[in-house]
């Protein structure tokens, strides 16, 4: 007996389970597209969607990659991803030569594309744009049955979509301040070597507000050490404003940190001997042009407490403090760490509400969370998974911090 | 224990070693300090001991100056105790090396109680051989076989237990006076070898400098009034105990007080006997005296007698001697005068006589011509006859010696011929010429012939007439001549016989006049003699006087002397074995109480600190329902396996490090052989078994707070501040402060455990370097205070007797080499505590006040100048401190004859040597003691003068009798103690820096670990390392100058208190603030305090700042 006709039955079966358990239709495309290459066994896979505010230009819209494709877009007919969308045909490079399409390897950046299938992703009333599915797990190539499925599965997908609700308009970043490239890090105890990140390739924008969601142990908060510059990549490129930061002494890194950087920590880390102005009149010491305790602390709602000390205010405020703490430099970036963790909800929102604030007005934030409602905050939502990026989810309906419920 | 709680211990430990080996080692510092000191003082004890016993110290001693009879020695052994005896001699005389003369004890060979033992060479078997003992011998290169010459210098001598001796003979205790030494020796009664220890006396400079044994036979046995001045007691019943311990000081003490009990009856009776033999002595003497005057003023008159006699007969000799010059002179003279006639008779005589002569042969020429005429007469004529004459001539002669009638005084013209010369020849020749003429005349004619004849005839005629007159004038001039001749003769026969009467005579005179002198001087010489031995008498008498008022005095004085009873704990050597074992004892806890406070609170601390750090394992523990005595266990096991530790670490430390320091450093100030380290079980068990007690209350006190509260805020874990608003945070000048600042005093007052921990940790390193810094520089400080502001001397000139004229002289010669001095009078009394135990103390009386001032400055204790004229005597602060004396109390001074006076104190005044010294105004002298005080020491100044060239310089100068180096020998224990002291210090610092090691850089670290979360987050911040840096050395810069601030105020109290507990009775040592041990405070425990800082410190770079996530 054939059993292929029977798993591919049974990965449409999971596809169409999962998208029609979503509730929004980013979560029907990236659940989709998450059951499709397990069930396909490809390692990666993009879902492109054509901008028709953009003369169809396709852009990225969800992925599954240890890439950032973030900034990619392809107009129709070019590259593997234009020529789908704009024959409808699906094209298969079972075994892929870079030659034959550029644009991938240049949209894989970081990734040694072996094998790929580009299949077109299209909805009952509309050429939605194409599904892309590179290598195969383990390092192999996909076979034509394979391609079938992965063609016949995304055709499906596509027809399960719910027409009534159209793909947001594409999101468009900012400047990107940050690249990060092939970063990988590794901790030697002994005679053990722990690769912690293998391979990191990001880009931050201006004024987005990043989620690195993952679990522990995936090198989240090492790669935030990282592009906090309180760390050195162990290989890789880490370039932030133009200046490469990957092999910088530590005087650099520190001023690194001192200009660029505002920090924000699970567990507030304020100085427990000073109070709420002193906590901040004590950064704003670093920089020349430094907001004032009573600005920060009414940006934070916090001016009645600025002559407590920590141990007199509760987690939020303190957590509040500290988000005025990093707001003092008046900083490019902002990293912030868990920063609700250790708060309860109500108190996790009102801080929350303070960072959209604070985003709003222009910040980058770079934050890691667990938690993935906080991710319906963010611009983009990047998960990490054993030391890569995992997948990149671009939010196009981003809620408020008073919409997040956990 | 279970196994898995043994487990657990031991993984904590391996865990926190560095706390482990913290308390480990403060508790060994702790307990190793204490231990090793004292048992570096039983020890010492020990093997003083064993060198007492081996030299079978006298349990007791006694000293009598009348001298301990044979029937007093066989009471002294009745009495119950008393097992052992052995009487023998002493002496005290001077030995002159060069310019230098040393005083030496000189006693009889022991045989068996206070035996010395030889290091080198026999001991003494003959009457001039010596032995020395060996460390004298050594510093002065005086070596077996060398030859040493030893006089007396003093009619009375002191006996180091304060008695006298008085030899009214001149004090020639001794035989002979050159001595061989034949043995280098050590003595158990003398085993320490700081002079001192070897008592007093009046010679020289009045401190003993070395003992000598000589044989009894070289002592003149019969000057001690056939007894003994020392007694040697041994006493069975003391066997086995230790001088040390009071169980044999109350036996020695009790039994001593029998012994002088004893004495009580026997001297008394002895001196009485003395007394007696004294009074009838004196009353010999003088009948003698007077006998000898009477016989003196007989012999006087009898010289009288004597000169008057000589005077007559000297008298007689002189008339004589006159008679018999005068019988010289006239003799001679008439001798002279008939010399001078007889010669001038002889002279006439002899002119007569040649006259006569002439005239005989005149007279025979004219006959001859006579002849010849007759001859030609014939010739011519038969007529002519011959008519010649001879003339005559007579003399007269005689001689009687004196007879005024002499022939010598005769008319010449007397005498001779009476021819005259020619006349009867020219006659004659003319007689011949006429005949000739008148022959020619004729011519040869006859005619003519005949009246030529008869003229010739005539002529011869003539002429014989005249022939016939010379020949009758020439028979009388012969008989004259002969009879001149005769009488001449006879004359000089009667001057012959009459110059042999005279020198008859001249010769009896003479020999008579001789003889007279010869008695005369026969009489000169006996009366000389007599003389001489009048004087001799008259000198013999006033000896005799002088003697008997000597005698007469001292019989006056003579008082009712008690036997010196001294048990063993009262001889010198065995009271600076007390003294030092005492201080080593004292010092012990000055030493190990900070380490074992500092141990404390290193446990405290570590405790803790660790508790802190394991605070959710603890609560972990709690909520898992351990109780909270099973969590606790855990750590008092933790702190008591590591005091456990530090304890066993602690033996090795007290035997091998601090003994093996000191057990020398005490032992080069002994005589003894080397000894080794002692080990005391029980003392290891106590100290230990306290310290560990101390130890687990320590950990007990850092955790049961903490164990107390429940297991949910334990799981909470501890915020590492709980910072609040403080009150000052409204004043003017907080608001005015840097951030910086605030943030510096809030870290302080928020972090209470780490700043008392930080400031007990700076505390304690500095005080240790200030108390011993305090220690050396104060001790030394005293000495040199004392010759700075008290002493303005440091030589003392002694005078052979108290006389002004004997200070003058000695001063002018020491003012002729550029040396000040002041006269003042000296003396040694004695004054007993109420237990009995004897203290010798130096009496100055200024004799010119205002030369004295000068060179003594009498301050009283807050440094203004005493008026020592202030009604009564001045006592040095050493006295009224340890004695509890105060102004206005009375002090009582014995004389060594046993006299006492009692004097109000009048003031106390500053003193820092080791010795009791009082000032006495000379007033307060004369109305206490009856006489004015004579200077007998001048107070010198070298000021760099070489002290043997000025010895030699003094040598001649009259009476010179020493020149001692006071400053010198006063600072033979200073030099001692600061030897030991340079240890303490070395050991002090070490440990200052081991505990600044230990405590702060394990705060330091502690702090910049506790501060890790706040570091880290400053630098991701922005902070640079350096910044992060600053934020710790801010708080830690300021709690160090908190820190050493309060340890130098902490330091000097201490060692204000370890000065007091190390000080020897008769010193006083400043114990005041020590700016050098605060500079020293301040340096070294700035130093070690930055150093550690600087050591912890160097973490903050290493921090890895991803270490914020897992905060």
């Amino acid at each position: 007996m054939d059993t292929s006709i029977v798993s591919a039955y049974r990965a449409l079966n999971a596809a169409q389970d999962a998208i029609s358990r979503a509730t929004t239709l980013d979560e029907a495309l990236q659940e989709g597209l998450k059951v499709i290459l397990a069930n396909c066994k490809a390692e990666s896979g993009a879902i492109w969607y054509a901008d028709k505010n953009d003369e169809n230009c396709l852009h990225p819209y969800f992925w599954i990659a240890p890439s950032d494709l973030t900034s990619c877009k392809h107009m129709p007919g070019e590259g593997a991803v234009g020529r789908v969308f704009e024959t409808q045909q699906a094209e298969r490079y079972l075994t892929f030569t870079p030659a034959n399409d550029p644009m991938t390897t240049t949209d894989f950046a970081g990734i040694e594309v072996t094998s790929m299938i580009c299949v077109p992703f299209s909805s009952a009333n509309d050429n939605l744009g194409c599904i892309q599915f590179i290598n195969k797990e383990g390092g192999g190539f996909f076979t034509a049955e394979e391609a079938d499925v992965c063609e016949m599965m995304a055709m499906l997908a596509a027809m399960a979509l719910d027409d009534n609700e159209a793909i947001q308009p594409a999101w468009t970043p900012g400047k990107a301040i940050m690249r990060v490239r092939d970063v990988t890090r590794e901790f030697t105890n002994g005679d053990v070597v722990t690769r912690v990140l293998k391979g990191v390739n990001l880009d931050v924008y201006e004024g987005e507000f990043l989620v690195l969601l993952g679990e522990s142990g995936c090198g989240k908060s090492t790669l935030l050490n990282i592009i906090g510059g309180m760390d050195h990549p162990t290989s890789g490129s880490f370039e932030c404003f133009g200046e490469e930061f990957a092999n910088a002494s530590q005087e650099r890194l520190t001023e690194y940190r001192r200009d660029n950087i505002g920090f924000i920590f699970q567990s507030y880390n304020l100085m427990p001997n000073l109070n709420a102005a002193q906590n901040l009149e004590l950064i704003a010491s670093l920089v020349p042009n430094p907001m004032t305790a009573d600005e920060a602390l009414s940006i934070v709602n916090l001016s009645e407490r600025k002559h407590n000390y920590p141990s007199q205010m509760s987690g939020g405020q303190q957590q509040r403090v500290s988000i005025a703490r990093a707001l003092m430099k008046r900083p490019g970036i902002i990293l912030a760490d868990e920063p609700t963790a250790a708060l309860d909800y109500t108190t996790s929102i009102e801080v929350l509400e303070v960072m959209e604030k604070i985003i709003a007005e222009g910040t980058t934030m770079i934050m890691v969370t667990h938690n993935e409602e906080i991710c319906r905050m963010a611009d983009r939502v990047v998960r990490m998974r054993g030391g890569r990026m995992h997948e990149v989810t671009i939010n196009r309906r981003k809620a408020h911090a008073t919409d997040l419920v956990w | 224990m279970k196994r898995i709680r043994i487990i657990e211990i031991l993984a904590n430990i391996k865990a926190n070693l560095v706390a482990f080996l913290s308390i480990a080692m403060f508790v060994c510092l702790g307990v190793g300090l204490f231990l090793g000191i004292q048992w570096g003082a039983v020890a010492l004890r020990n093997a003083s001991l064993e060198s007492m016993n081996a030299g079978n110290l006298n349990d007791i001693s006694v000293q009598f100056p009348y001298g301990i009879t044979e029937s007093d020695l066989s009471q002294i052994k009745d009495i119950e105790g008393v097992s052992k005896i052995e009487p023998g001699y002493s002496s005290y005389v001077v030995m002159e090396d060069g310019s230098t003369a040393y005083t030496l004890k000189v006693q009889s060979v022991p045989q068996e109680i206070n035996t010395p033992i030889s290091i080198r060479g026999n001991m003494p078997k003959e009457k001039n051989e010596i032995a020395l003992l060996a460390n004298f011998a050594d510093e002065h290169h005086i070596g077996v076989g060398d030859k040493i010459t030893l006089k007396h210098d003093a009619t009375e001598q002191f006996n180091e237990d304060g008695t006298t001796t008085t030899d009214p003979d001149g004090m020639q205790f001794l035989n002979t006076d050159t001595y061989t030494v034949t043995a280098l020796v050590n003595s158990a009664e003398y085993l320490y070898k700081n002079p001192q220890a070897l008592g007093v006396c009046n010679i020289g400079s009045g401190q003993v400098d070395c003992v000598g044994y000589i044989t009894n036979e070289s002592f003149d046995t019969s000057k001690y009034n056939d007894g003994y001045p020392n007694v040697y007691i041994r006493c069975d019943s003391l066997n086995g105990l230790s001088v040390f311990e009071n169980e044999y000081q109350t036996k020695a003490l009790s039994i001593a007080d029998k012994i002088t009990e004893l004495g009580g009856t026997l001297g008394t009776a002895r001196y009485n006997k003395l007394h007696d033999d004294a009074q009838k002595k004196l009353d010999d003497a003088k009948k003698k005296i007077d006998d000898g005057e009477k016989q003196l003023e007989d012999g006087k008159n009898k010289i009288a007698d004597g000169e008057k006699q000589l005077a007559d007969g000297r008298e007689k000799v002189d008339d004589g001697e006159k008679e018999l010059v005068n019988g010289v002179v006239s003799g001679s003279a008439q001798q002279n005068a008939a010399q001078i006639k007889l010669q001038e008779g002889y002279r006439q005589l002899a002119d007569g006589q040649a006259k006569y002569d002439a005239g005989v042969a005149t007279y025979l020429q004219v006959t001859e011509i006579y002849n010849e005429i007759l001859s030609a007469i014939g010739n011519i004529g038969q007529s002519d006859g011959n008519s010649s004459s001879t003339g005559k001539s007579s003399t007269s002669s005689g001689f009687s010696g004196n007879d005024e009638g002499s022939w010598l005084n005769r008319d010449e013209n007397s005498t001779g011929t009476e021819l005259g010369d020619g006349e009867l020849l020219d006659s004659a020749r003319s007689a011949i010429d006429d005949l000739s003429g008148a022959i020619s005349d004729n011519g040869g004619s006859s005619g003519s012939g005949s009246s030529v004849v008869t003229d010739l005839f005539s002529a011869l005629g003539t002429l014989g007439d005249k022939m016939s007159e010379a020949e009758a004038t020439l028979e009388e001039s012969k008989a004259r001549l002969d009879a001149g001749w005769e009488e001449y003769y006879q004359a000089k026969a009667a001057y012959d016989a009459g110059v042999a009467e005279g020198q008859a005579k001249l010769i009896d005179g003479q020999q008579e006049l001789d003889s007279g002198k010869e008695t005369l001087k026969d009489k000169t010489q006996e009366l000389e003699d007599g003389k001489k031995e009048i004087a001799d008498k008259t000198k013999e008498l006033q000896d005799g006087k002088n003697k008997y008022a000597d005698a007469e005095k001292q019989f006056k004085d003579m008082v009712q002397y008690e036997w010196v009873v001294l048990p063993r704990q009262g001889l010198g050597s065995v009271m600076g074995l007390i003294m030092i074992t005492s201080m080593m004892d004292n010092v012990k806890w000055a030493m190990a109480l900070l380490f074992i406070l500092v141990g404390l609170f290193v446990c405290y601390s570590a405790i803790s600190r660790l508790v802190h750090e394991q605070i959710i394992q603890i609560g972990t523990k709690k909520a898992l329902g351990f109780r909270q005595g099973e969590v606790m266990s855990g750590y008092l096991a933790f702190s008591g396996v590591s005091a456990l530790l530090g304890v066993l670490v602690a033996v090795l430390l007290a035997v091998l490090i601090v003994q093996g320091i000191m057990n020398p450093k005490a032992n080069a100030q002994f005589t003894m052989p080397p000894f080794g380290p002692y080990v005391g079980l029980l003392d290891t068990l106590i100290m230990g078994g306290l310290e560990i007690l101390l130890i687990l209350f320590a950990t007990w006190f850092a955790i049961h707070g903490l164990l107390k509260r429940n297991a949910r805020d334990l799981l909470a874990g501890e915020s590492t501040a709980n910072a609040k608003e403080h009150f000052y945070e409204h004043w003017a000048i907080w608001k005015r402060m840097s951030l910086f600042s605030q943030t510096v005093v809030n870290n302080c007052i928020n972090d209470t455990r780490r700043v008392i921990g930080t400031l007990v940790g700076v505390i304690g390193c500095t005080a240790l370097i200030v108390v011993a810094v305090t220690l050396a520089g104060n001790i030394m400080r005293s000495f040199d205070l004392h010759y700075n502001s008290v002493y303005k001397f440091d030589t003392l000139t002694f005078l052979d007797d108290a006389s002004e004229k004997q200070a003058d002289s000695v001063a002018l010669a020491l003012h002729n080499r550029g040396i000040d001095s002041a006269p003042a009078y000296t003396r040694k009394l004695q004054t007993r505590k109420d237990s009995g135990e004897r203290s010798v103390v130096t009496l100055m009386v200024p004799t010119i006040e205002d030369a004295f001032d000068k060179k003594y400055h009498v301050l009283t204790t807050d440094g203004k100048p005493a008026n020592i004229n202030d009604g009564g005597l001045w006592i040095s602060t050493a006295y009224a401190d340890h004695r509890g004396v105060k102004v206005g109390d009375e002090v009582t001074l014995t004389e060594f004859s046993g006299k006492t006076h009692t004097f109000r104190v009048a003031g106390i005044f500053q003193y820092y040597l080791v010795r009791y010294e009082f000032v006495l105004s000379p007033n307060e002298y004369r109305e206490a003691f009856g006489e004015k005080p004579q200077p007998n020491v001048l107070l010198t100044s070298l000021d760099g003068a070489d002290i043997g060239r000025t010895r030699d310089a003094l040598k001649e100068v009259d009476g010179y009798n020493s020149l001692v180096d006071d400053k010198s020998d006063a600072s033979y224990s200073y030099t001692q103690i600061n030897d030991i002291m340079r240890t303490v210090v070395i050991i002090y610092l070490v440990l200052s820096a081991l505990m600044a090691l230990m405590v702060l850089l394990n705060l330091d670290i502690m702090f910049v670990n506790e501060k890790k979360r706040e570091l880290i987050v400053l630098m991701i911040c922005g902070f640079s390392v350096k910044d992060a840096k600053a934020y710790i050395y801010r708080d830690s810069i300021v709690l160090t100058v908190i820190g050493i601030l309060l340890g130098i105020l902490f330091g000097a109290i201490m060692g204000g208190i370890t000065v007091a507990a190390l000080e020897p009775e008769m010193a006083t040592w400043v114990k005041g603030f020590n700016l050098v041990a605060a500079v020293v405070g301040i340096v070294g425990a700035g130093a070690f305090s930055a150093a550690v800082l600087l050591y912890a410190l160097r973490l903050i770079p290493r921090f890895d700042l991803t270490d914020i996530n897992r905060f």
